[in-house]
């Protein structure tokens, strides 16, 4: 009744978990494998290391939104046969987010994904706060085709693109489409800052960061509405989704899957939760597959 | 959840431990279980993980101790504006038990304080093994213990020999575990890894329930950036801890 299937990966359920909440170390695969997603993904891996920026990196924000700018910090690909091992041996299927600052980064991170053997690769164009990477290079559509289609003409296992909030974000998925990605995901955080009234000092060590959480639900909503109906493409719709409500939404405007981030902060049931809710609602509406609902609102 | 707030009161308590009062200053913060923690943003400096030594009507104290540019840089801020991010962690509610043996290392001793205070609210008795260095270290723990805590039992050792027992913490409460059968039910050790891990092993076969509050890298408090995964455990401090069963992350002390 839930299954879904998304560039080419069949699922029991539409519920990921979104990159970025842990995903870098194997002990994190374990403790997001416990929390019921139907696949797991990694926090963006980069070819060598980083830090990232020192903390503040995280601030809770009273609109009960969450803003970050942890700054793609990761251990680097040296990783990805150890995570590719951990989810191997949790039984969940792995999609590998890679971020690059050139075409050249993201072609060697796909080659290494496809000898590891993971399942899918999630191109990282959207990040909104990490100088070079994600959404510097997300917002160019020429740039996201040359990306993509050097990516996929190496990558010997499905690529999606993730996409971020622009003024050109239709036009971007129209190109990554073009240039041969299997999926879209739609949308990252959005680049927002939070000041400390007091100090009178930006919070962050970054000063900007990504917004997320149930502020963005509506604008994600949005994003993948207008790109389902230019394209009709594959969509994992991700952008606030913290109850089975916000995920009917995002599959009425044209997902086929969604990623779960924030939520999970606070929220350990979330998925369960959800996909109770969706059960309940598909015999409300007298359905006997959720893949039958999506897009339905877009006309 | 991100609080503005403000430092209204310091106190240098010995050679290298600080008290602080910091007043939340917005609505909601709501009242932290005993180990639960909060992160301290002196702007332009650092993030600092700190455990609650108090807290009433939106004020907290904690207990700072001297170690790098931001923990100098927080001591230094007498009358100013931070950021108190939290309270972060399951915390730790050990109200099953009947009595408590904590023993701490250093500035490992914060949390004991407020764990005592509402320990007592709920029937439970707290008595508190406390190591330290050098003497110079040390104050009077009574000074800062709620007056409701009346029973309780303070032993104190140096390593420099210059008070109290000459020896380690851990040394200390295996003796006093030893010279009191039966005392006490559950052990919490707090403090640096290596007390820790000597807490772990000294006393597993004293039949005695042993947790340890656990320090590591903390950078987000909520569970996202994973910063401080219990290697090789899928267990976040930040999110399960920071209290957990000795037996439940050998492999993390065995680590350290």
């Amino acid at each position: 009744m839930l299954e879904t299937s998304i560039a080419g990966l069949r699922l029991k359920h539409p519920v990921m978990n979104a990159s970025g909440i842990l995903g870098s170390e194997p002990e994190h695969l374990e403790i997001l494998a416990k929390q019921g997603f139907s696949a797991l993904v990694s926090k963006t891996i980069t070819l060598n290391p980083r830090e990232g920026y020192p903390p503040p990196i995280i601030v809770e924000l009273r609109n009960n939104g969450l803003l970050n700018a942890v700054g793609l910090a990761n251990p680097g690909a040296r990783v990805i046969p150890v995570l590719a091992r951990k989810a191997r041996e949790l039984s969940k299927p792995l999609i590998l987010s890679i971020g690059g600052s050139s075409v050249e980064e993201f072609v060697k991170l796909a080659e290494l994904a496809s000898e590891a053997g993971v399942d899918a690769v999630e191109l990282n164009l959207s990040c909104p706060h990490a100088e070079g990477y994600g959404l510097e290079l997300g917002s160019d559509p020429m740039l996201v085709y040359r990306i993509v289609k050097d990516t996929v003409s190496v990558a010997s296992l499905p690529v999606i693109a993730k996409l971020g909030l622009t003024d050109r974000v239709i036009e971007s998925a129209g190109k990554a489409l073009e240039a041969g990605v299997k999926a879209l995901t739609l949308i990252n955080t959005v680049k927002a800052m939070s000041i400390d009234v007091y100090t009178l000092k930006p919070v962050l060590s970054n000063k900007y960061g990504g917004l997320s959480g149930p502020p963005i639900h509506p604008i994600a909503v949005r994003v993948v509405y207008d790109v389902y109906r230019e394209y009709r493409a594959e969509i994992i719709g991700v952008g606030g989704v913290s109850s089975w409500m916000d995920v009917a939404e995002l599959m009425l405007a044209g997902a086929r899957a969604v990623q779960v981030g924030t939520a999970l902060i606070w929220n350990e049931n979330i998925v369960d939760e959800i996909l109770s809710g969706l059960h309940k609602w598909l015999i409300d509406l007298g359905y006997n597959s959720l893949m039958d609902l999506v897009g339905i609102a877009v006309m | 959840m991100y609080y503005p707030a403000k430092i209204t009161g310091s106190e240098k308590l010995s050679k290298t431990l600080y008290l602080k009062r910091i007043k939340i200053l917005s609505d909601g913060i709501k009242e932290p279980l005993p180990f639960q923690f909060l992160l301290a943003w002196v702007p332009g400096v650092d993030l600092l993980p700190m455990s609650v030594a108090d807290f009433s009507n939106g004020e907290v104290v904690i207990i700072v101790k001297e170690r790098g540019e931001g923990s100098r840089a927080l001591i230094r801020l007498h009358s100013g504006f931070l950021g108190v991010m939290g309270f972060y962690g399951a915390g730790f509610k050990p109200w099953s038990y009947k009595r408590i043996l904590f023993i701490a290392g250093g500035s490992g001793i914060a949390p004991f304080f407020y764990l005592a205070r509402k320990a007592c609210e709920e029937g439970v008795s707290v008595d508190l093994v406390w190591g330290v260095r050098g003497g110079d270290e040390l104050f009077n723990p009574r000074s800062l213990l709620n007056t409701v805590n009346k029973d309780t039992a303070i032993y104190v050792a140096t390593e420099d020999c210059s008070a109290g027992y000459c020896g380690r913490a851990s040394m200390l409460a295996s003796r006093v575990i030893h010279e009191n059968p039966g005392k006490w039910d559950l052990v919490i050790a707090s403090g640096p890894q290596g007390l820790l891990r000597e807490v772990c092993s000294l006393l597993s076969d004293t039949g005695i329930e042993l947790y340890v509050n656990t320090e590591t890298l903390v950078k987000c408090g909520v569970g996202a950036c994973g910063s401080c995964v219990l290697k090789p455990h899928p267990l976040l401090l930040c999110k399960h801890g920071p209290v957990f069963r000795c037996r439940d992350i050998e492999g993390f002390l065995k680590g350290g």
